[in-house]
Formats: C-alpha cells, sequence, structure tokens
C-alpha cells in the first residue's frame, strides 16, 4: 500500500500574518494521494483547500504567509525542507498546477506556444524546435483545433474553456506524476466544465498522472474522484474513498453537506437543509473543534479541545470526539 | 492602422497652428523693443523706425502673425534679429546637440530608472526599497540647475573628471554629456523607479506570474520575463512623453553646461527679445511633443498584443 504512496501531507499550517491578525487558513491539514488515482478537495469558500495545494508546491506568496510546521513528503521527499533548486525541478516536472481563472492565468504578451514550451524546454532539456514539436502535440491531444496556426497567437485570442484546455496542455507537457487542479472549471460554463473534466480524466488515463482535484462541487467529486477529503476552516475534517463518503459519511459537517445537496430522487417542494451558523473567524479560531458552534452532535469536550486526526476505519479518517480509535461512536 | 496613423496626422495641423499663434502673441505681448535691444540705446527715432520697417515690426498683429505663418508653410522661419541667420538653419545646426543631451538624460534615467524600480519591487519593504522610495522622493524634488552645478562642483572642479562647459567642438564627444545628461535625467529616474516599481508590483500579483512560478521557472525569469515586459507597457507610454518634456528641460541644463544647443539658443534668445529665434524653437519642441505622442500611441499596438488585434 505504501509504496503506491505519492504524496503524503501531516499537519500542515500555513498561516498569514496581516494587519488585522494572524490568519490561520490551514490549520492542521493531513491528506495521502496515490500513484494515478484522483483526489476531491471539497469544503466551503475560505476553508483552506487552495492554500493546502499552493502550500504543497511551495508558492504560498512570503511575506505575508508562512508555512508554520508541518510535512510534505512527496516520492520520498519532504517539500518543505526541500531547497528552492529542488523545488524548481519538481515544479511544472513532477507536480503541475492548473488555476480557477482561466482568464489571468495565462501570460497576456506572450505566445501560448511560448508558454508551452518554457516548461518543455526547462524540464525536458529540449531544443526550441523539438519543443514546440511536443507543444503542438499537447495542444491537440488536449482538443485545439489548427494546433499549428494556434500555438503562435496570444491568449487573448482564446475563449475562457480554450484558454484551459491550453493551461492543461501545460500542465500536462512534462508528464508530471501529480496534477493538482484548483477549482479547473468553476470560471467555466456549464457545458465547457463537462468537456474540460473529460478532457482531464482522459488524459488521466492515458498518463497514469493523479490529480488533486480542489472544487465545492460534490458531483464533480462523485464522477471523477477515488478518493475524498473534506476541508473546514483551515482543517482537515473526513477523508475517506469516495463511496464511503456518500454511503456512510462520518463527520457531522460532512453530513451537512450532503444534507445541502438538491436531490432529484425526492419530492421537488422538499427545501434544501442549509448548515445553520457561519465558519469561524480564521483570525480568531475557537479554543475547541473549530465546527463545534454548528454541530447539532456537540459534547462539552468539542468545546474545550481539538479533536485528533484519527483512522477510525482503515482508509477512512475523521477528525471527531464522536468517535474513538476503534470506529465506535459516542454521542 | 494606416487610417488611425493618417488621421492623427490630420490631428497635429490645428495643434501647430494653436502653438504658432501662441507663441506669436505671447512674443507681442512681452515688454521690450527688440529694436531698442538690437541697436542699443544712443540711435536716433528715424534709423529705429526704418530698422522697424525694414523687420516688418510696424505692421498689425494680424499681418505679422499671416506673413509669418507663410514664410513658415515655405519652409522660412525668418532671420534672427541678433546673428542674421535664417532661423531654421540655426536650428539645424542645434539640435543634434539638443537631441543627444535629451538621449543621454533618457538613457541614463531609463536604465537606472528601470532597474531599481524592478529590484525595489522584488524585494518589497526591504531596506533596500525603503531607500530607494527615499531617494525617489529626493530626486524629485531637487531643481535640476542645482543638481547641475553640484556635479560641476563635484565632478569637474573637485575630482577633475569630466568637462563641465561646452560640448567638445565639431562631432559627438560623449564625455561632455555625461554630467548634464545625468543631471537633467536625475528627476526622471526618479520617476521611473517609482512608476516602474508600482506597476512590477502590480503585475507580480498577477495570475499568470504564479502560473509561471508553478511551472518550475526560476525567480529570474519570472521577473525579468514574464513580469518586465508587462510592467514596461506603462512606463514605456511614459518613456515618450518624458523624452519630450527632457527636450525642453534642456534650457536650463544647457545654459548651465554652456552646451551650445537649442535650449541655450532659446534662453539667449529671449532674453535679447530674438522674436524669431523663440518662435521658431518653440515651434519646433511643440512639433518634437506632438509627434513622440503619435509614436508612443503607434508603438503602444506593438508593446501590446492585445491592441493589435482587437
Amino acid at each position: 500500500m505504501d509504496q503506491e504512496l505519492l504524496l503524503r501531507v501531516k499537519e500542515l499550517r500555513t498561516h498569514f500574518y496581516t494587519d488585522a491578525g494572524v490568519i490561520k487558513a490551514a490549520e492542521g491539514v493531513n491528506l495521502e494521494i496515490r500513484i494515478g488515482e484522483t483526489l476531491g478537495v471539497v469544503g466551503e469558500s475560505g476553508s483552506g483547500k487552495s492554500v493546502a495545494a499552493m502550500s504543497i508546491m511551495r508558492l504560498i506568496p512570503m511575506p505575508p504567509g508562512k508555512i508554520v510546521s508541518g510535512e510534505v513528503m512527496f516520492d520520498g521527499k519532504d517539500l518543505l525542507k526541500a531547497s528552492e533548486d529542488d523545488l524548481m525541478r519538481i515544479r511544472g516536472n513532477d507536480i503541475a498546477m492548473i488555476f480557477q481563472d482561466p482568464m489571468t492565468s495565462l501570460n497576456p504578451v506572450l505566445t501560448v506556444g511560448e508558454q508551452i514550451m518554457e516548461a518543455i524546454m526547462l524540464h525536458l532539456k529540449a531544443g526550441r524546435t523539438e519543443a514546440k514539436k511536443k507543444a503542438v502535440e499537447m495542444l491537440k491531444r488536449v482538443g485545439i483545433p489548427e494546433a499549428e496556426v494556434r500555438i503562435d497567437n496570444y491568449p487573448h485570442q482564446f475563449s475562457g474553456g480554450m484558454r484551459q484546455r491550453v493551461m492543461i496542455a501545460m500542465a500536462l507537457s512534462c508528464n508530471p506524476k501529480l496534477l493538482i487542479a484548483d477549482e479547473p472549471t468553476t470560471a467555466l460554463d456549464v457545458t465547457i466544465q463537462a468537456q474540460i473534466l473529460d478532457l482531464m480524466n482522459d488524459l488521466k488515463r492515458e498518463s497514469g498522472t493523479a490529480i488533486m482535484l480542489i472544487t465545492h462541487d460534490l458531483g464533480i467529486v462523485a464522477e471523477l474522484c477515488q478518493r475524498v477529503l473534506v476541508m473546514y476552516a483551515g482543517n482537515t475534517v473526513e477523508y475517506t474513498d469516495v463511496v464511503s463518503l456518500f454511503t456512510k459519511p462520518m463527520h457531522p459537517y460532512t453530513w451537512g453537506l450532503l444534507r445541502s445537496l438538491p436531490k432529484l430522487d425526492v419530492w421537488a417542494k422538499q427545501r434544501l437543509e442549509p448548515i445553520q451558523g457561519h465558519p469561524p473567524d480564521l483570525r480568531n479560531l475557537p479554543q475547541g473543534c473549530n465546527f463545534a458552534q454548528r454541530c447539532n452532535h456537540k459534547k462539552p469536550i468539542c468545546e474545550q479541545q481539538k479533536p485528533t486526526w484519527l483512522e477510525i476505519e482503515p482508509g477512512h479518517f475523521v477528525s471527531c470526539f464522536l468517535y474513538e480509535e476503534e470506529g465506535k461512536r459516542h454521542d | 492602422m494606416i487610417r488611425f496613423i493618417i488621421r492623427r496626422i490630420f490631428q497635429l495641423i490645428p495643434v501647430l497652428l494653436g502653438i504658432s499663434m501662441l507663441t506669436f502673441g505671447m512674443m507681442s505681448l512681452v515688454p521690450g523693443d527688440p529694436v531698442a535691444l538690437m541697436l542699443g540705446q544712443h540711435i536716433s527715432h528715424q534709423t529705429m523706425d526704418s530698422v522697424r520697417q525694414e523687420l516688418g515690426l510696424d505692421l498689425p498683429f494680424l499681418n505679422r502673425y499671416l506673413n509669418y505663418l507663410w514664410n513658415a508653410l515655405h519652409g522660412d522661419f525668418g532671420r534672427s534679429y541678433i546673428q542674421h541667420q535664417e532661423v531654421s538653419q540655426m536650428l539645424l545646426d542645434k539640435i543634434p546637440v539638443t537631441f543627444r543631451l535629451a538621449v543621454a538624460a533618457s538613457a541614463i534615467a531609463i536604465t537606472f530608472g528601470v532597474l531599481i524600480g524592478v529590484l525595489s519591487a522584488v524585494r518589497q519593504y526591504s531596506f533596500w526599497d525603503t531607500f530607494t522610495t527615499f531617494f525617489t522622493l529626493i530626486g524629485l524634488s531637487l531643481p535640476t540647475f542645482w543638481l547641475g552645478m553640484v556635479l560641476q562642483l563635484v565632478f569637474g572642479v573637485i575630482f577633475r573628471i569630466l568637462p563641465i562647459s561646452g560640448s567638445g567642438g565639431e562631432g559627438f564627444h560623449l564625455q561632455y554629456y555625461i554630467l548634464p545628461g545625468f543631471a537633467l535625467g536625475f528627476a526622471s529616474m526618479a520617476m521611473y523607479a517609482g512608476l516602474t516599481r508600482s506597476s512590477m508590483l502590480e503585475v507580480l500579483g498577477e495570475d499568470y506570474i504564479r502560473t509561471a512560478r508553478a511551472k518550475g521557472l526560476s525567480k529570474q525569469v519570472v521577473v525579468f520575463k514574464h513580469g518586465m515586459k508587462n510592467a514596461l507597457i506603462p512606463v514605456s507610454t511614459h518613456a515618450g512623453m518624458d523624452f519630450a518634456s527632457l527636450m525642453g528641460g534642456t534650457i536650463l541644463i544647457e545654459t548651465i553646461f554652456s552646451l551650445p544647443g537649442i535650449g541655450y539658443m532659446l534662453f539667449n534668445a529671449i532674453s535679447r527679445r530674438d522674436y524669431p529665434v523663440v518662435q521658431g524653437v518653440t515651434l519646433f519642441l511643440a512639433l518634437v511633443f506632438v509627434v513622440v505622442n503619435l509614436l508612443v500611441d503607434i508603438s503602444y499596438a506593438f508593446l501590446n498584443p492585445q491592441i493589435r488585434y482587437d
């Protein structure tokens, strides 16, 4: 099992030091990704999904950000201890990333070809002609028509969906072992979303790249992911395989998330059930569990102590006082 | 694009017409009689009147202006009252000096200004950044002529490294342009530094910079390849206008460094009420301004691919 492990993040903490106080954007992130597997990371806005991803790549702007503690083991190497030179060899080569907004993620003054070729020339030590050939091939793979011509175009000559395809071509050009996709379809309209997700899935199957897919769409998770990580207020609260998440979710926050989803099989007039209250202020986190204030299963201990990250069942991790190591529930 | 350029060239006509009218009118309004200045004090009224007649200064304002305009359209900007040379010829003789000085000042200002700006943006809030912000403020507040004189004192008189006056006679002698170029360009340099810093800071916060870093590019490549080109778009717009105003700013510096350019010529002409020369130089400077403005607009389309195709 462990030999298949590609990435393991343990107790990652990333804080931002601002004039308004210390924002604890990631406060104990734990996750694992196996080779060739897709992990969905879900959670509401501000739950620390993107910050966790950026911390893995060590792309947090410093200052004001700082990775305070934790461990990011990738392919046997702790990325948090790696030198900047080592990281430059890993970024774009072993771990690639695509971002939420394809409209602003490409450099407006460089041709898309130049932007794809850069990474190829850097990591695969290719010459310009060779890199250009590879870039055209990548553009064809992501379904851009007339790739030989389009390669010399600038980003503004592409539509949003096409730009995201270019981003994917760029990210996959060096055959990374892990692709981090930070809400890759949020900025796109629904039909294009489906195309992009299908494309990512196809490419994943061809190349065996593992994907960390950040999203807040549980439908996408159900369709594409093998494992799911649920985040809340900077914490990872539940980690399990996708079937268990939908059939026997364990954390009260996950219950809330699933209950707030619209369902096709229930009669139309039933109201969605929201989770009451608001997430806590990340500058001023409660002493106990971050979710305690909104939790219907709260116990006295929940407001005094932080729950620990426990493997309740094989491969099913939860951070909640309702459970003990053996998986017994204590309400 | 071609249509745009042609339209812009036609727009220059009323601008230049207005400027010529203004300078011509203002020269007629300032006190001081050019004929008296030209001939000295102890000259009879008859002589003065005949000279005035000869120069056409006895005609009504509108006649004089229309005559001037008509001649100017034929390339004749009149003769200097003092040197009795054709103004157009005098301009042609002096323009190279001023042009070299403005180029030297621009080159110094852009090279160092952009470099300082980029470095302070990359190290925001560091000691270097604070220092350059302070330096920018100083640079913008120092009077050009004061800086010119201090440079003359330090490098010309105390250390005796560089010449402090003249242009070294015929041809181009670089060492004569270093001190005046630096004095003239210093304020611009500070401005370029500030402009580049803020523009670069904005660019470095863009998503595509994060994309570039995520690709594994080194910090240098990210800053200079992905950041610079974007950050320099506003800077380049400014560079054109700055060059034109440096051409005008040469009046003080050329006078202090006795550089025989059009600025020095203008200074002398004003103090002697040499109207044709003043009008000629002013019109030329105005022309430089509007032409450079046009060139900036055209070059903008080449720097920013989004403008070319939209």
